[in-house]
């Protein structure tokens, strides 16, 4: 059966496909530090990161990728972190943000 | 000189050398080859009856739990020295009776059933006596130990560490060995005479009629047992810990290195889990106590470790903050096991900070001090502010690297157990140090503080603002009124237990006001909550601990509370109702209020100005 | 038949409202104020939102309405305990009875959150910080601008959520009128610069009311106020009296710095008191950390009756609110304490 031509279509590489199932390795970064779902991407982590004034890296932005599932563009992106904990203090949500960053850096 | 009531005791005491004997040589072999030389090269010298020494002290003695809680030191030197005495005094006994000092243990263990009425000189009666008293000693403090266990308050323990079964079911046949041997000597006096003050009377009151002739060996019988199952069960249980604490004090007065890794089944590391008592001493230290979902105390951690459970949690959760460290009778790293058992499981956690760049030091400038405000003081603007007033008011130069980025010093990745990945950080802020010509690098974070001066190996000493603020009153270069403040402060983990600086912020504070106590100070202050040591600590717990610390050091009510660091104020300054400040904002606060009034936050506007 | 007496911990609207409408029902109205000024903060306001109606209009109809012969207003008077005696209560200034009523209402409303607590953002170390309390002043010109008054195009920047949604304050809650009054306040900026560049900071806007998502619009489209979703992270001293902030863009991703002549923290709602739960009496307390507004122990439908009989509570010591619903929550608590003395009598 041919499908239909509805004059657009959505580009599978860029759609976040939330029909997929939750990696285990994800999964398990969720037990072992609940508070990662509180996030709610302020970006006072990454406002004051000491990392992100040589890098781009965002804690919030990795963890939007564990919360859709999002295990392969994860790869290597927590590596940059020195985990001075700066992020930690700020938190208005009280993420543990640093063993948030100690569990994606294994994956 | 035999009776098949030996055999259980004899039975069980040989299983338990010959077990602790294949045990002890595995673990032995486990040490590193550095490790093996040091203690072939110390064994016939002047370290080993150290060593000796220290184990009477420690093992026998108990002066350290002593210290901390005399009831439980009484207890366990009770316990100790007690049967120590008992075993020594027998042997002794025997040899003086005997002439021959090669006699069966068995021998001297049993030899009031043996030899109920022995003669002698004055000797004889010494050693009777003797003998007795060691038993009314550990008899003394099994009841302490008993009381322990119904009302822990008795011996001025809030908290006890819970046991598993077979620990109880050891500690029931220890309990057992000692009102047991009163018993079978008490009847072996009551019925053929001799025993000393404690056993004749016993046995004159309980067992001097005939009826009581039956009791005699069954009553030996069970002593036997009890003492021949506590063997068998002492290398399997958490008894293990008497003669391991020995042979790991031999071998740190051997001069032994932590090594690397988390090996908990062999070399130091299994030597250090198996002297741990379970004592419990560690539990009241912890500012986490009774807070934390997971009971992550040392005890308890070191006993997972032991019986090879998952230990994950329990090593994240802990602050890292040495309290238990500092507190532990036995002297075990046990900071430094957390952090190695944290490195194993972030063992595939890869860092790379290959992005650094040199860091970028325009010329060369010579300066009095290098002044190193950390990740955390960019947060803390008023410290840093002082710290630099006051520098300026004493006419010291100086140079602020970090003033607008930084690098992290390195020390919250150890603490993570990510040790080996902190280097290029460590190279960019050694560089940055070195590309200025200073005298002394001063930092206001503690956990800098500890990390420049273990780690990093400079060229010039590294001082924490405290001691350099310290130093520069000393001088006369900053000179302060003593003001009518009381002043309460609070020892910032890495500063106090962690690098020792327990006195130069006192003398400061002492300066300028009243210093008030409480009852954790020093290397028994609490941490603030936020120490980077924990991963995983909720925020909930961390919040809990914060208020417990804050009780404890308002309980004199302060006009303030004073720390020097830029985790600790912030957290507790949260909860605090009295004003928290760090030391130099304090101190300069002082230059402008003569009279110790509170200080309004326009106050910086001054300083800024000036 | 002798007449019933109300007692009001607190002259601010809720305080003065339900007072007015209690002194209208025929009660004898007890209005006790431990500032010198009855008002509550509605007396250092300049505008409000969202019509822009100035602050002391309303004042001024609250206070024309409270001169009601049966309402005595005590000010300068801070209550300590409140104990029942009876089926009546007694109102206590330390160990001192102040006076005996048969119904108290606590209308003690909220303080507002020490911005000095985040000092990452500077409050109390750079002048040019100000709290969205201080702006208010400043707008009425009863303090001078932190900043030269000619500068051409001054650059002033808001921040949401100072000491609200703040797990790190002990503050989850959102204190529900900041966002609405940066907005308001940003209008109010650029009408009075109008060639000042407007900067909001925000987590999320949330602008429930009526008329707020007009004025937001308005915002947008007629002053160009720029909004940018992101938590500030730290101000630090620039040339000048300016200051430098730095924030993530989190619609951009990435980090973003602005130099400032002004930077103003919308600090947030907190409990100005607890009630201590003693046996019989009940102790107006300082709150401490992280304990929250006066709870309620009724559900929807009861939103003023504390469990104790003759004892109600009304306005923002219930938790955030606007001034419209204080006034609306005033009236009906009002309403209840009548129906409460009627039951009693």
């Amino acid at each position: 059966m041919s499908v239909r031509d509805f004059g657009y279509s959505v580009s599978d590489q860029r759609a976040v496909d939330l029909d997929r199932k939750m990696p285990d390795e994800l999964e398990r970064v969720y037990l072992q530090e609940p508070s990662l779902r509180n996030c709610i991407a302020c970006g006072n982590c990454a406002a004051l990161c000491s990392a992100g004034s040589f890098t781009g890296f965002q804690f919030y932005r990795l963890n939007v990728l564990v919360s859709r599932g999002l295990l392969s563009e994860l790869a290597k992106k927590a590596e940059a972190c020195m985990l001075c904990g700066k992020c930690q203090m700020a938190c208005p949500r009280g993420v543990n943000i640093r063993h948030g960053i100690m569990l994606m850096a294994q994956l | 000189m035999f009776h098949p009531f030996v055999l259980p005791f004899s039975i069980g005491f040989t299983v338990m050398l010959v077990v602790l004997a294949v045990r002890y040589a595995y673990w032995l072999r486990g040490l590193s080859l550095v490790n093996r030389k040091r203690c072939l090269a110390n064994l016939f010298s002047i370290q080993t009856l150290r060593g000796v020494s220290e184990i009477l002290r420690e093992s026998l003695l108990h002066l350290k739990i002593y210290k901390t809680n005399p009831v439980l030191g009484f207890m366990h030197m009770s316990l100790a020295f007690g049967w120590f005495l008992l075993i020594v005094g027998g042997k002794l006994e025997t040899w003086y009776y005997t002439g021959d000092f090669a006699n069966p243990i068995y021998y001297a263990i049993f030899f009031r059933y043996f030899e109920p009425v022995t003669s002698g000189f004055w000797m004889n009666g010494v050693m009777v006596f003797f003998m007795d008293f060691s038993l009314l000693l550990v008899l003394t403090g099994l009841a302490l130990a008993l009381a322990k266990r119904i009302r822990k308050k008795l011996v001025g323990m809030q908290n006890t560490t819970r046991h598993s079964v077979g620990n109880r079911v050891a500690l029931t046949f220890l309990w057992l060995i000692f009102p047991l041997r009163l018993m079978a000597e008490s009847a072996t006096a009551g019925q053929h005479g001799g025993g000393g003050f404690l056993t004749a009377s016993f046995g004159e009151w309980l067992f001097s009629g005939t009826w009581a002739a039956s009791f005699e060996v069954p009553l030996w019988w069970a002593y036997s047992f009890s003492l021949g199952l506590f063997f068998l069960a002492l290398p399997f249980s958490r008894y293990l810990h008497i003669p391991t604490e020995m042979v790991l004090i031999l071998l740190k007065q051997w001069d032994i290195k932590q090594e690397t890794g988390f090996r908990p089944q062999k070399g130091l590391q299994a030597f250090e889990v198996h002297a741990c008592s379970s004592c419990g001493v560690c539990l009241d230290a912890c500012p986490g106590i009774n807070l934390a979902h997971d009971a992550f105390q040392a005890s308890y951690f070191v006993k997972a470790v032991r019986e090879n459970r998952e230990v994950q949690s329990l090593a994240t959760s802990c602050l890292n903050c040495g309290a238990c460290n500092s507190a532990c009778p036995v002297g075990i790293h046990l900071e430094g096991l957390r952090l190695d058992c944290r490195s194993q499981i972030f063992e595939q956690s890869q860092f790379n900070h290959s992005y650094l760049p040199v860091p970028m030091v325009l010329w060369r400038e010579t300066t009095e001090v290098i002044l190193y405000t950390g990740c955390m003081g960019r947060m803390q603007p008023k410290t840093s502010i002082a710290f630099k007033a006051l520098l300026t008011e004493a006419g010291i130069s100086f140079v602020h690297i970090d003033e607008k980025a930084g690098v992290c010093c390195g020390r919250p990745l150890a603490l993570a157990g990510a040790k080996d990945q902190a280097v290029k950080m460590m190279t960019y802020n050694r560089d940055l140090i070195n590309g200025h010509n200073g005298k002394v690098l001063v930092t206001t974070c503690p956990i800098c503080y500890r990390y420049f001066s273990e780690e990093y190996q400079l060229d010039i000493p590294v001082q924490h603002h405290s001691q350099f603020l310290w130093e520069l009153m000393n001088k006369g270069l900053l000179k302060r009124e003593m003001q009518t403040l009381k002043l309460a402060y609070h020892d910032p983990c890495d500063l106090g237990r962690g690098s020792g600086c327990y006195e130069p912020p006192r003398n400061v504070l002492s300066a300028i006001g009243q210093l008030v106590a409480n009852q954790k100070e020093r290397d028994k202050a609490l941490c603030c909550g936020n120490n980077l040591g924990s991963l995983s600590l909720t925020e909930t717990t961390r919040q809990q601990i914060t208020a417990k610390t804050v009780e404890v050091l308002t309980q004199n009510k302060p006009d303030y509370i004073v720390t020097a660091c830029p985790l600790c104020k912030p957290t507790l300054s949260k909860q605090s109702r009295v004003p928290v400040k760090d030391l130099a904002e304090l101190l300069l606060l002082t230059k402008h209020h003569a009279k110790g009034h509170p200080v309004s936050a326009q106050q910086y506007q001054k300083i800024l100005d000036s | 038949m002798t007449q019933q007496k109300v007692a009001i911990i607190g002259a601010g609207p809720a305080g003065l409202q339900s007072a007015i409408s209690l002194a209208e029902m025929g009660f004898l109205v007890q209005l006790f104020e431990k500032e010198k000024q009855p008002g509550g903060h509605l007396a250092h306001w300049h505008v409000l939102f969202p019509d822009r109606q100035p602050a002391n209009e309303v004042l001024d109809a609250l206070m024309i309405s409270a001169m009601n012969p049966n309402i005595s207003l005590i000010t300068g008077a801070e209550i300590s305990a409140i104990e029942p005696s009876g089926r009546k209560w007694q109102l206590k200034k330390a160990e001192t009875l102040i006076c005996e009523v048969d119904a108290v209402l606590l209308a003690s409303g909220f303080k507002l959150f020490d911005a000095a607590q985040k000092e990452e953002y500077g409050y109390g170390i750079y002048p040019a910080v100000v709290t969205s309390s201080e702006l208010e002043a400043l707008f009425m010109h009863q303090k001078p601008w932190p900043f030269n008054e000619n500068l051409e195009s001054p650059k002033i920047g808001l921040v949401h959520c100072v000491g609200s949604r703040d797990a790190k304050c002990g503050n989850l809650y959102c204190s529900k009128v900041c966002c609405v009054t940066a907005v308001k306040q940003a209008i109010e900026l650029k009408k009075t610069f109008p060639a000042a560049q407007v900067y909001s900071f925000y987590m999320d806007m949330r602008m429930f009311g009526l008329g707020y998502e007009e004025l937001y619009h308005q915002a947008q489209m007629e002053y160009r106020v720029q909004f940018i979703r992101g938590r500030l992270s730290e101000a630090s001293p620039a040339d000048g009296q300016r200051i430098q902030v730095k924030a993530e863009d989190t619609l951009m991703g990435r980090p973003l710095k602005l130099t400032l002549d002004m930077l103003v923290l919308m600090v947030g709602m907190t409990p100005s008191v607890v009630l201590g739960n003693g046996s019989a009496s009940v102790e107006l307390k300082k709150p401490m950390f992280a304990d929250g507004f006066v709870k309620m122990p009724g559900q929807a439908l009861d939103d003023s009756r504390l469990q104790k009989p003759g004892l109600f509570v009304a306005g923002a010591c219930k938790g955030p609110v606007t001034l419209p619903d204080v006034v609306k929550d005033a009236k009906a608590t009002a309403l209840d304490i009548c129906n409460y003395l009627t039951e009693v009598l």
